[in-house]
């Protein structure tokens, strides 16, 4: 087992280390269009090949992995946080916060989003820097997507309530925040880990679907969910199966993560 | 003349005499059409179904480009354009049996005059001088008046469908070659044929040759080119360049390339004088020089060989040169030249510094570059032009919008600064085109609704609009068409860049095919499509 | 809180960039009296309260309003789609429960042998990818739209059932029939299955409110013609009634899963 956390380990690192350093090590600009070598094959120039505008597919796969891989799990941690803070509470702090989080969390399921986002992208200026747009369409990515894991992370909290351990921190008189945060939080983690790890593919690829919107990531910068969009040109994919690098990366990483936090989720 | 007799042994020769008769022909709408009714027809998908089952009194063939006798035998254009006379078909009956007349045309025209009636064929029929005024003669013979000369009057009625007074069925009787049999909303239509459609195969028998046409709803592309090479449908309209190139990779003969297509895109700034912009950003966008600059840095040929894989064709102005007799043949592309698109910025007080352009009062050179998101082929078309402009130190940022936020955008808050965007014409002749050009319209994208023309060549352009709507001599016409095309060029209120090409499939199993520039690009000629000998069409 | 669902819904499509936009205004073919009898025509749902208002007076009388984007009253909208929306979701969620609830059976009923585990990774797996790719997958491959419904709803099936599975497996008088040499499928159907049986149940509410979700995407992609894709249709015409029409039907099917899911969870906290 722990052999395979080592490789998840080797796996995130070198996904990850490529990624921060892509500024140095991609061998072009990710805006960068060779007009003379439009969606070429791997070369010795382009390994992975270049995109239908000539852009270095490498380069683009490294440029957008720094920014899906960076704000996919920082939106997922705001997701999972807010999820945790208002289950629990529903669950530990009586009726009234049980039944606002009952109607809150059934109507951030049920309502259409989408025009929200519209609203805000309205609101945004039309030249918006691409990354701030980015950080904005995540940010929100994670204020929006507390509901369904919040309702998880309440029935494993209510579950909880009676356990043994919990009793016995009672018995010697500990309460309140301090019951929460010591007690009640670590016996949650892996059902908030779960949480994380499987909502970060969906953001990814809800930033992706945003870009419907205008919001979201605006070219020329690149997203994981940006290169997976290519995917949807389904018919392509036997012509070139390079435009699946960015799928196996993301299935490595999930992967990865997945090992990683089921192997926290039994230490503790 | 001489182009009318071609055409005509050309469908002639596209139809031997031994054709197969019988057989469903599949293909997909994109949408579920908003109406049945034909009268009230406005998007693709409800024109197709109109075009499949109704008749008009002139049809334009698609092929010569030339109005043809439909169920109207012959017609009189009198009275410099302000009346027509037409005389109908014999024998001729809809699709349940009651016999059409001219009380039909007549009726026709009643109900397109109401004023809840609000679609573009009653809008094309009606003047704010007055209102058409029809005299039947005799069963077979009817006069219409309009309260002023109109140009192009019988092209006009190649939208036209003449509904029945007296049938039962209402407007579900039909004159077309195909009847609406069958219908699961979301999913299907299933079209018979007519069997008292009137025109008849060179050996007597009553045409259409098909006896269904099977029309699927389906929304994605990539599953229509995935059924079109399983064999599932047999032709698509409107195809993609990159469906079209892997298309005649394995199926050679299926793509059809009818060259450029009657649709532009292209690019324009805001010049709205109210618009919510900075004072500077609205001085670069209402001078002539700086459009001019911006559209002699952009690589028409670039858009063409990498956004369309060289499936199009780079434009000179509004009219496409598929459109033989408007196409003014003066204009070619303006040529990219970035060192004098410099030159041209540095005489009004533009200057470089360092790799940015400067404006005389010291911004740097910047703009938001709008469009619908979702298209793939103009996503890469900005992504090209932001390259292209970078070369002359003008800083491009892209918006794709959706397209309700867009069209709010550019009609109502004009808080943008340049857009992206194509046009659909479905009519060769310019009148179409009267709601772009005329100063006051609410579709004169760049600065709509003008109380008065802004400028004195938008003046000039209403002034000639209005003088060629006015005048029945098409040589006149083509006169102050050509000026108007000269000046657009000139000042370059919409940036042209390209015509799209007019790209269509057909599986190998049918014969009579003959895609068109106009809609419908490849059924046009529904009633002489047939299946080729041995071919199954089911 | 069923109104005030569909009070929150408009109140978002309302204020949304685009509202009262009709794509025909760009249409040049128009005249301009026509364009602006369209806007005009567009612009009537503007006053919020006043739409929410007839909308609700209508709703009494079973009338949902009409669609000015498609053209058609709403009630029969819904009418003609609700059916192959059920369609994709019924099937979708047997196939999805007979997979996980088999694959949760076999692990408890034979522990050891690897089952659980490699529904543990497979579970895993489909969890971490969004209902959009697999609908896609399923597009590319040309299997049963019904299946991706079931793939999608699987790995939650799979979980919670094997949890609870695994604590009745525990529980002593699962521990006694297997001591005294009852196995196989005598011991999954009287033993292993009957307790949890309630519990299971309410976990079809939640399945159900899952499936429902990943129908906007799936029938978009798949050109189902279903709730789904007319949901996606509306949006995208910032159609006022057919949008609040199926915030009402999304929510009533939100709490009723999730009413029945608080049950569940009532249910399990009771001593066993």
């Amino acid at each position: 087992m722990s052999r395979a956390r080592m490789a998840a380990w080797i796996v995130l690192a070198l996904i990850l280390g490529p990624a921060l350093a892509a500024g140095w090590i991609a061998p072009a600009p990710y805006h960068r269009q060779f007009r003379e070598a439009i969606a070429a094959p791997p070369s010795a120039d382009h390994p992975l090949g270049t995109d239908e505008l000539g852009r270095d597919r490498l380069s683009r796969l490294l440029h957008a992995t720094r920014v899906s891989l960076l704000l996919a799990p920082a939106a997922a941690l705001l997701s999972t946080l807010l999820a945790a803070f208002a289950g629990a509470s529903a669950a530990w702090l009586g009726r009234f916060p049980a039944g606002a989080h009952q109607v809150s969390s059934d109507l951030l399921l049920c309502l259409p989003w989408m025009f929200l986002l519209l609203t805000v992208r309205a609101a945004l200026p039309l030249d918006v820097e691409p990354l701030a747009s980015l950080v904005i369409t995540f940010l929100l990515l994670g204020a929006l997507g507390w509901a369904g894991p919040s309702r998880v992370v309440r029935a494993a909290a209510a579950s909880l309530r009676n356990s043994d351990f919990l009793l016995l921190a009672r018995a010697q008189g500990v309460a309140g925040w301090r019951l929460l945060s010591r007690h009640l939080m670590p016996a949650l983690r892996p059902v908030l880990a779960a949480q994380f790890w499987t909502s970060i593919p969906l953001f990814i690829l809800a930033e992706a679907n945003l870009g419907i919107l205008g919001l979201g990531v605006v070219e020329p910068l690149p997203s994981w969910g940006g290169l997976l969009k290519e995917l949807e040109n389904y018919s392509a994919i036997a012509e070139n199966p390079f435009v699946l690098a960015p799928a196996a990366l993301l299935l490595a990483c999930v992967w990865a993560m997945h090992v990683l936090l089921a192997r926290k989720e039994r230490a503790a | 003349m001489r182009r009318l007799l071609v055409a005509a042994i050309a469908v002639w020769l596209s139809v031997p005499l031994g054709a197969q008769w019988g057989g469903t022909l599949r293909l997909c709408l994109r949408s579920e059409p908003k109406t049945l009714h034909p009268l009230e027809a406005a998007e693709e998908s409800s024109e197709t179904i109109r075009f499949l089952t109704s008749a008009a009194l002139i049809r334009l063939n698609r092929a010569s480009q030339q109005p043809e006798p439909d169920l109207a035998v012959s017609w009189k254009i009198t009275d410099a354009g302000r009346r027509i006379r037409f005389q109908l078909r014999e024998g001729v009956r809809f699709s349940d049996g009651t016999p059409f007349t001219a009380e039909d045309v007549a009726y026709t025209f009643d109900l397109l005059s109401a004023a809840s009636l609000r679609s573009p064929v009653a809008d094309s029929f009606r003047s704010p001088l007055g209102v058409l005024k029809t005299t039947v003669h005799s069963a077979l013979a009817i006069t219409i008046d309009f309260p002023a000369p109109v140009a192009g009057l019988d092209r006009r009625f190649d939208g036209l469908s003449i509904l029945s007074r007296r049938s039962p069925l209402k407007e579900k009787a039909v004159l077309g070659p195909f009847l609406i049999a069958q219908h699961q909303p979301g999913v299907y239509f299933h079209l018979d044929r007519n069997p008292h459609y009137w025109k008849t195969a060179p050996a007597g028998r009553r045409l259409p040759y098909l006896d269904a046409v099977r029309l699927e709803i389906q929304t994605n592309r990539d599953t229509e080119l995935l059924r079109l090479r399983r064999g599932e449908i047999h032709l698509i309209n409107k195809i993609e360049p990159e469906h079209f190139l892997r298309l005649k990779g394995d199926m050679p003969k299926a793509p059809y390339n009818a060259g450029p297509s009657l649709e532009p895109e292209m690019l324009w700034f805001n010049m709205v004088p109210t618009a919510p912009l900075p004072a500077h950003k609205k001085a670069w966008f209402t001078s002539r020089p700086f459009r001019n600059a911006v559209s002699g840095a952009i690589r028409r040929d670039d858009l063409v060989r990498i956004a369309f894989q060289l499936l199009a064709t780079p434009a000179a102005g509004p009219v496409s040169p598929a459109n033989r007799f408007w196409f003014n043949k003066d204009l070619s592309p303006r040529r990219h030249d970035p060192a004098g698109s410099l030159r041209l910025l540095a005489k009004v007080g533009f200057r470089k510094q360092g790799p940015r352009l400067v404006s005389p009062s010291g911004q740097p050179v910047e703009f938001t570059l709008i469009t619908n998101s979702g298209n793939k082929t103009r996503a890469r078309m900005a992504a090209l032009i932001q390259q292209d402009l970078a070369e002359i130190g003008i800083r491009v940022h892209l918006a794709p919008l959706d397209f309700p936020s867009l069209i709010e955008r550019i009609t109502r808050t004009f808080d943008y600064d340049a857009c992206l965007l194509g046009q659909t014409n479905l009519d060769l002749d310019p009148n179409s085109q009267m709601n772009v050009w005329l100063s006051s319209s609410p579709n004169h994208q760049w600065n709509p609704s003008q109380p008065a023309p802004a400028t004195a060549w938008e003046a000039e352009i209403d002034r000639l609009m209005r003088a060629q709507a006015a005048s029945a001599d098409p040589a006149e016409r083509k006169r102050h068409v050509d000026r108007v095309q000269k000046i657009v060029f000139d000042e370059e209120p919409f940036v042209y860049l390209l015509y799209k090409n007019s790209l269509a499939a057909s599986s190998g199993a049918l014969a009579g095919v003959q895609p068109a520039v106009m809609f419908p690009q490849v059924f046009w000629n529904i009633d002489r499509i047939h299946f080729a000998k041995g071919a199954a069409g089911n | 809180m069923l109104l005030l669902a569909g009070l929150l819904g408009a109140t978002l499509v309302r204020f949304a960039p685009g509202f009262a936009v009709d794509e025909r205004e760009l249409d040049t073919r128009l005249s301009e009296e026509t364009l602006n009898a369209v806007r005009a025509e567009r612009a009537a749902d503007a006053g919020l309260l006043a739409f929410y208002g007839n909308y609700l007076g209508g709703l009494a009388s079973g009338d949902l309003g009409f669609s000015r984007s498609l053209n058609r009253p709403v009630r029969e909208l819904l009418g003609e789609r609700l059916p192959a929306t059920l369609r994709l979701v019924a099937v979708g969620l047997l196939l999805g429960w007979m997979a996980g609830l088999g694959f949760a059976l076999s692990g408890a009923a034979f522990p050891g042998s690897g089952v659980s585990a490699g529904g543990a990774a497979v579970a895993g797996l489909i969890l971490s990818v969004p209902a959009a790719l697999v609908g896609l997958a399923f597009l590319h491959g040309g299997w049963p739209r019904e299946a991706a419904v079931g793939v999608v709803v699987f790995p939650r099936i799979y979980s919670y059932a094997s949890r609870l599975l695994q604590e009745t497996a525990t529980r002593p008088h699962v521990l006694l029939a297997r001591a005294k040499g009852v196995s196989g499928a005598a011991l999954l159907g009287r033993h292993l299955l009957r307790p949890p049986l309630g519990e299971l149940a309410a976990l079809g509410g939640v399945t159900v409110s899952i499936a429902w979700g990943a129908c906007i995407p799936l029938e978009v992609l798949c050109d189902v013609p279903g709730i789904g894709q007319l949901a996606w249709n509306a949006a995208l015409g910032r159609d006022l009634p057919v949008l609040v029409s199926l915030t009402l039907l999304t929510a009533l099917i939100t709490m009723s899963a999730n009413a029945l899911a608080d049950i569940a969870a009532a249910s399990l906290r009771r001593p066993g």
